[in-house]
């Protein structure tokens, strides 16, 4: 077995909060957005990061390039390994991965025109070959933008365009790997259906790897390979996307999965996700979960392999065949 | 491939000219720009478009009205009006530019310094800031010169340490706004440099509000001089400034009203121009203002 | 559900939209009926106008927009009425629930102070009165502590709570016309899921009739009777939900469906497109505003406009195809 392109290990991110007098009031002095995570992925595959908001999954994208504060745990790109944030060897990592911001438009700097903006990487890694205002025509006609978006600014195009923009810039120095944080967040049905066609075929042309973080798991689930589903900052359950799709283990990614298709699943999960300040004891889940017992209040689950390449972590975890995945969509509309 | 392969026809013009386009498109900018050319043209030119030499005293002359041969009339020493006015406006805009240009260089190093540096440094420059914030500009000004006397030099140092936390205060403020901008964590995942971070992000998206501040400032900075002047603590005679000139007129406002009127008319002017030119301004940097079209 | 019975609550007729300063319309020609007990899906993409079409119906379009036709609140034309009549209806009779939950409510002042303003038209209520029926709405929006949650302020809560309290507040109007805009958006997939569930309860209790706008189809499956779909301002098909989504008739609509990622069972890496963009209002084609994008358009379509026409009981479809 080949070693994956990214291995994230036992990574701790926390961030300093509170002022000086809160915490003199007894805030706490630091929040763990991630106590303890580990995430491969391999050359040429997509691996979706599934969560809610607040469930960590934007600091992990983030945390992989250096730009969130780890506290313990390493973060492997090809053979440069790193244990923390002002490493210098961020920058050779960072020549090889890239980053797609969930707002592409704040993403680009609005006083420079778009094409300085996507061959930016080339400056800031010296590798610019040839005339700059070339490369950026190349680069946005790689996207399917014309030569003359390179003499606009940011507030002149609509916010599929931008997109366009911000996956031209990530390609610039032709990446092994883009972390996309929600690419298709805001965007038209018709239009996300159009970028996520663009991803998939330059995965196919350039064969660079994805880790997809996105909240949409109707879109995991069509150009994933991989899907890992997050709560509260720990991976409740990884699987291939059909795995995941086909028999999820874990009761949150069933209401996940229950949630968004209206075929059934486990049922609506009520309240809303704890503070990272405030986690339950034992399983950090229990307080939504309708299966929760007084074992999971007492012991925290692992995560645990339940098949082939297939992990969960729960107490009462088992693979459970979900009926087909959105069949007639109109059968169940009058339960909710 | 959608709304990539049909580009609506947007105009794309150099930015720069836009930013005059737009300012001159707006006719209180254009007045207001125009008006503070005309003095900065009569303060860099002032030798020769005076036609008199500013301090020539004629005591035969004094205190006449406008005439062909001295447009303004004269003042109680006979000296012709409109040349100290247009050496006046030397003066003060001299002050002006030295003044917040001092402020500028002092609060822009302290603002990315607190910015960019780490939180205890911060709050050791701003508590600096406010402590000088919460001096009384006059009484200040008065310390000043009793220890150091009245001079220019004295007067711009006046001026560049109070008007300085204004621009600290925008700096920083702007600075710890862009550190989490996503496009300058962009930049940073590109791998930029501090250094080239500052300069490429922060310093081109500091500009806007740096230049309307200065607009906004130079006003204030020509009231403090000629208010200074006034009271005999600013500059000192016989250099001509319009504060001192409008403190010789108000002397003589009974037999002569025509020299306060005439120190006080470009004190006004320049005043309200530099105020709407900095407003103007302030719309026309912003590239989002000119809009899709 | 048969419509003609019943006399509608809301009833475009013709109605057109022009912003302030705008070059053309924004939205054109938009006729619909929303009967009583209905709860109709207004569905479109950005740029359809659906929002437009919102506001116009609550009279909160930009100062000097103009609206042509006529928009009928049992039997009253509000776009024409007097801004005081207006402002009386909105709270009462017509009340709304915004996208998003955090501006929708007034940061500085406590929860059950603003839910008792919002009643200030109960006159024949005193205080107590008027926050016991709070109190008691937000326990059926499904909040745990409803005492609790009336001395709040908005910013200890989180967006799936406030949206409740959103939702309890517009139905402490009992109003006749409910309008939601894009309610459930800013949302979690679980908190949208609660959401929902607790609209379609809330929908059984409004006395006349709910209009949802959204993007969503998923939400429209789940909460309407009829559905409503805009493309470019114009409307291009209308009929009950089941019938829409099971069979659309309008190309638009047949293509707008099969982009759905949630509507494609088998997993594809290709997935479905409308190429093309939405044409702008100053610059519409001649004849069908969807015939550029149109899989199926004919020769006629480049020329002459559709009309909305009949297709089929219930429903209606402005396509050349479907018509002929």
């Amino acid at each position: 077995m080949t070693r994956p392109l990214l291995e994230i290990t036992d990574l701790e991110v926390r961030y300093p909060s509170a002022g000086y007098i809160a915490r003199l009031r007894g805030a706490p002095a630091h929040v763990t957005v991630l106590p303890d995570i580990s995430l491969a992925i391999d050359t040429g595959q997509t691996v979706g990061l599934i969560g809610e908001s607040g469930s960590g999954k934007t600091t992990l994208g983030r945390a992989a390039m250096g730009l969130a504060p780890i506290t313990a745990g390493s973060v492997r790109v090809d053979d440069i390994t790193v244990t923390s944030q002002d490493a210098p060897e961020w920058r050779q990592i960072r020549l090889r991965t890239a980053m797609m911001f969930q707002d592409a438009v704040a993403s680009l700097d609005p006083r420079m025109t778009l094409g300085t903006s996507v061959t930016e990487p080339l400056a800031i890694q010296g590798a610019m070959n040839g005339r700059r205002r070339d490369r950026a025509v190349e680069l946005l006609d790689l996207v399917g933008l014309t030569p003359d978006f390179a003499d606009r600014y940011p507030h002149q195009i609509s916010g599929g365009q931008a997109r366009r923009v911000t996956v031209a810039r990530a390609l610039a120095l032709e990446p092994s790997l883009v972390i996309a944080d929600e690419p298709t967040a805001g965007l038209d049905l018709s239009v996300q259906g159009e970028l996520l066609n663009l991803l998939n075929d330059l995965q196919a042309r350039l064969g660079v790897s994805f880790l997809l973080i996105t909240h949409n798991l109707a879109v995991a689930r069509h150009v994933t390979d991989r899907i890992a589903i997050m709560y509260l900052g720990r991976i409740v359950e990884e699987a291939t996307s059909e795995q995941i799709f086909r028999a999820p283990a874990h009761p949150y990614t069933r209401a996940l999965i229950g949630a968004k298709d209206a075929t059934g699943g486990e049922g609506l999960i009520a309240g809303d996700v704890p503070s990272l300040t405030d986690r339950p004891t034992g399983c950090e889940f229990r307080t939504r979960c309708p299966l929760a017992t007084d074992l999971c209040a007492q012991k925290a689950p692992a995560l645990e392999t339940i098949g082939a390449g297939h992990v969960a972590s729960c107490h009462y975890a088992r693979p459970q065949e979900m009926p087909v995945a959105t069949p007639d969509p109109l059968t169940d509309r009058s339960e909710i | 491939m959608a709304d990539s392969t049909v580009s609506p026809p947007v105009a794309v013009r150099a930015e720069r000219f836009g930013v005059l386009r737009r300012l001159f498109g707006a006719p209180l900018g254009a007045i207001a720009a125009i008006v503070v050319m005309a003095f900065a043209l009569a303060a860099i030119a002032a030798p020769w478009l005076a036609p008199y030499d500013p301090n020539a005293i004629a005591p035969v002359n004094r205190m006449q009205g406008p005439s062909g041969a001295h447009w303004l009339g004269t003042d109680q020493l006979g000296r012709d009006l409109l040349s100290r006015i247009i050496h006046g406006t030397r003066t003060a805009l001299y002050v002006a530019f030295a003044g917040t240009g001092g402020a500028l260089a002092v609060g822009m190093a302290m603002g990315m310094a607190a910015g960019l540096g780490g939180k205890v440094l911060d709050s050791v420059l701003v508590l600096f800031n406010d402590s000088i914030k919460a001096l009384p500009l006059v009484l200040f000004a008065l310390a000043l010169v009793t220890i150091y006397g009245a001079s220019m030099v004295t007067l711009i140092s006046v001026i560049a340490v109070s008007m300085a936390p204004g621009y600290f205060r925008v700096v920083r403020n702007q600075v710890m706004v862009l550190n989490n901008a996503d496009f300058i964590v962009a930049a940073q995942s590109m791998g930029a440099s501090r250094l080239r971070l500052a300069v490429t992000h922060m310093l081109p998206n500091l500009i806007g509000p740096i230049l309307v501040l200065i607009a906004m400032d130079i006003p204030a900075v020509i009231g403090i001089e000629s208010g200074l002047s006034f009271l005999g603590q600013g500059i000192q005679p016989p250099q001509s400034s319009w504060g001192n000139m409008l403190a010789e007129g108000y002397t003589y406002v009974r037999q002569a009203p025509h020299i306060a009127v005439a120190a006080g008319l470009p004190i006004v002017v320049s005043t309200i121009a530099f105020t709407f030119l900095g407003e103007a301004l302030r719309d026309a940097l912003d590239p989002r203002s000119g809009g899709r079209s | 559900m048969n419509n003609l019975v019943r006399e509608p609550i809301l009833s475009l007729d013709d109605v057109s939209i022009t912003y302030p300063g705008a070059p053309a319309p924004a939205v054109r020609g938009v006729t619909l009926d929303v009967a009583q007990g209905e709860t109709l899906g207004l569905v479109g993409e950005s740029g359809s106008g659906k929002s437009s079409l919102a506001a116009a119906i609550i009279g909160l379009l930009p100062d000097g927009s103009q609206i042509g036709g006529t928009v009928r609140f049992e039997g009253r034309d509000l776009a024409h009425m007097p801004a005081r009549t207006l402002r009386a209806l909105r709270g009462t009779e017509i009340a709304t629930i915004a996208q998003d939950p955090f501006t929708a409510l007034n940061p500085i002042m406590r929860i059950g102070r603003q839910l008792d303003e919002f009643q200030h038209w109960r006159g024949d209520l005193n205080r107590a009165e008027r926050r016991a029926r709070a109190t008691d709405m937000l326990a059926q929006v499904g909040l745990s502590d409803p005492e609790v949650r009336m001395t709040q302020y908005p910013h200890q809560m989180s967006g799936g709570i406030l949206q409740r309290i959103a939702i309890a507040a517009a139905l402490l109007a009992e109003p006749k016309l409910l309008i939601a805009d894009e309610p459930t958006t800013a949302l979690d997939a679980t908190t949208e899921a609660q959401i929902l569930g607790i609209m379609a309860d809330a929908k059984a209790r409004v006395r006349g009739a709910t209009v949802f706008i959204t993007h969503d189809i998923s939400v429209v499956e789940r909460l309407c009777d009829r559905v409503a779909v805009l493309y470019a301002g114009e409307l291009v098909e209308s009929g009950t939900v089941a019938q829409v989504l099971e069979a659309p008739k309008h190309p638009y609509t047949q293509a707008l469906l099969a982009c759905d990622p949630a509507r494609i069972g088998k997993p594809t890496r290709s997935l479905p497109t409308i190429p093309g963009t939405v044409p702008a209002p100053d610059n519409l084609p001649q004849g069908c505003v969807f015939a550029p994008r149109c899989p199926v358009a004919i020769e006629c379509c480049e020329t002459i406009r559709p009309k909305l026409e009949s297709a089929g009981p219930g429903r209606r479809a402005a396509c050349h195809l479907v018509n002929t």
